[in-house]
């Protein structure tokens, strides 16, 4: 019984594995440096909000609804007295 | 240059808003509602958890409103963009407050014929891969600052296409901001 000749399969699986090996360069150190600057930004907001939170009174919602009103209402409000202006090439 | 119409930015608005509001408290509380009862005894669904996805799924949404009816190139989109990044933080971080980065499922028992019960027990935490994503969405911080020095530039630029005649010429600056949209 003759074997199939798989050699194009082969050199389209070298190749493909090529660019794999080229990606996998560029990415694992840029993976290496990211991680911690991404794990210390986490860290940083992680602080920021545990800050935050000292000042958000928990298990009630009134403190969440006049956030939400006056954020809503201040947006309605500069939307109608700067609803901005068409841009000439419009 | 004509005025927008302001009903316009409010129906955007509205959209990312809704958009929002069925992303992060609609879907999370329907998927909760139907966690069957076998996986919530290793998946503990707090009602600390639901308090906190509605209340700041509701401030996000305000956030989100005051972004999309925003002109574009705006600070004042810049500004609402801020906040609603930090809110989404504070969502994101809700999740992880609530205990549910600690996924403990011990003491499943598998009976094999014969040989008595195979127990087996998995306790996962996904504080590092939050800690991650919060690290993520901090990096669009800087995505924001770059929003901001494009809309200050942006600003000062229609501003010296505005025709001032000689009169008007020292007392321009907050009228014609007024005039400009605010923008």
């Amino acid at each position: 019984m003759e074997m199939p000749d798989l050699s194009g399969v082969m050199d389209i699986l070298t190749r493909v594995g090529r660019w794999v090996d080229i990606v996998a360069k560029v990415v694992n150190p840029l993976m290496t440096f990211m991680l911690p600057i991404l794990f210390f930004i986490g860290d940083l907001l992680r602080d920021v909000i545990l800050w935050a939170d000292t000042f958000i009174p928990e298990g009630s919602y009134t403190w969440f609804i006049v956030v939400t009103s006056v954020v809503g209402v201040t947006a309605i409000v500069l939307t109608f007295l700067f609803p901005g202006e068409k841009p000439e090439d419009d | 240059m004509t005025k927008n119409n302001p009903w316009n930015y409010i129906f955007k608005g509205i959209g990312a808003a809704l958009s929002y509001g069925i992303t992060l408290i609609l879907v999370p509380l329907v998927i909760f509602y139907y966690v069957p009862a076998s996986v919530s005894a290793f998946f503990p669904i707090e009602p600390e958890m639901k308090f906190w996805i509605i209340a700041m799924g509701m401030v996000v949404m305000a956030f989100a409103f005051g972004r999309a009816s925003s002109p574009k190139r705006s600070i004042r989109r810049v500004i609402f963009n801020v906040f609603l990044t930090f809110a989404n933080v504070f969502y994101i971080y809700s999740y992880w407050l609530s205990g549910l980065a600690n996924i403990d499922i011990s003491d499943i028992a598998i009976p094999l014929s014969g040989l008595g019960d195979l127990l087996i027990g998995i306790h996962l935490n996904l504080g590092p891969i939050m800690a991650v994503e919060l690290g993520v969405m901090g990096l669009k911080f800087l995505i924001i600052a770059y929003d901001l020095v494009d809309a200050i530039v942006y600003l000062s630029k229609r501003k010296t296409k505005i025709k001032i005649s000689p009169g008007e010429a020292e007392s321009d600056t907050f009228a014609t901001y007024l005039e400009d949209g605010g923008q």
